[in-house]
């Protein structure tokens, strides 16, 4: 369980690291920005989820990311459009950012998936 | 391409990133992961598939690009970049949704990370050329219904 844990750290990290450089590269920033939004976290924990747990449980789990992906989507656009007003400091406005990221998401999943099969 | 649609990748602005930065990077994207997992673990896949859209990489890099520029106009350009990224992101986990249970899992992540870089790309061309059109469609006087403005002379 814990080798499990920091192979998963060690993923992540890296995957988080390489698209984060990636990002450093391109200009203009919005077009770096897309690749705020990849799918690093995702594919690490997704490929283990594949080798230790199956198809159908990374199946499920897709399933609620739609709906971390759309909270994800509003977390942009709100920070974006705060930063270029030139809200400040960044630090708290990203973080207000991560408070509606858990509003949205958690709100679609009561919505559309609480009491919905789990594995 | 012309305008806002120019678009460039150099190997120097690596250099402006610190390697104590490098480190908080993974080190965040590695703590997410984890805790996407331990979510997962603790209250199943259905919870715990939500932190696998978790905005990880985001704040760290939004405060980092700020410090860097000093101002936050850049920050707030790299912020809504992540909107089209996000397109791509659902359009990954739907991929993965469908077929992850039928086909191997290499040809399903493969296949899903691409339709990430072609949706989030072309998605972030077509809001940059839409933005582009209406910038030079608008006429260069006042627009329609606005006061003009008074010039009074001394």
């Amino acid at each position: 369980m814990l080798g499990e844990f920091a192979l998963r750290f060690v993923i992540g990290g890296l995957l988080v690291s390489v698209f984060a450089v990636l990002g450093d590269l391109l200009r203009p920033k919005s077009l770096a920005g897309v690749f705020g939004a990849a799918p690093s976290v995702a594919l690490a924990s997704l490929a283990l989820a594949f080798i230790t747990k199956g198809g159908d449980y990374a199946s499920v789990e897709t399933r609620s990311m739609v709906l971390g992906a759309v909270a994800l989507g509003c977390y942009g656009l709100l920070v974006g459009r705060l930063l270029l007003r030139g809200a400040r400091p960044t630090l708290l406005v990203t973080s207000v950012g991560l408070v509606a990221w858990f509003g949205v998401a958690l709100g679609l999943w009561r919505l559309l998936l609480d009491g919905s099969a789990t594995l | 391409m012309n305008g806002p649609l120019r678009s460039s990748a150099k190997r120097e602005r690596l250099r402006q990133t610190k390697p104590r930065e490098y480190l908080i990077r993974f080190v965040f994207g590695g703590l997410v992961t984890v805790g996407a997992g331990l979510v997962a673990t603790r209250w199943g896949p259905v919870v715990g598939g939500l932190f696998l859209a978790f905005p990880s990489i985001l704040p760290a890099s939004l405060t980092l690009v700020s410090a860097h520029s000093r101002l936050t106009g850049s920050a707030g350009a790299d912020g809504l970049g992540a909107a089209p990224g996000s397109l791509g992101l659902a359009l990954f986990a739907l991929l993965v949704w469908q077929f992850g249970s039928h086909a191997p899992a290499w040809l399903v992540l493969s296949l899903a990370a691409l339709v990430w870089v072609v949706v989030g790309l072309g998605t972030w061309a077509a809001c940059q050329h839409w933005h582009l059109r209406r910038h030079t469609a608008q006429p260069a006087g006042p627009a329609p219904g606005s006061t003009p403005v008074a010039h009074h002379s001394a």
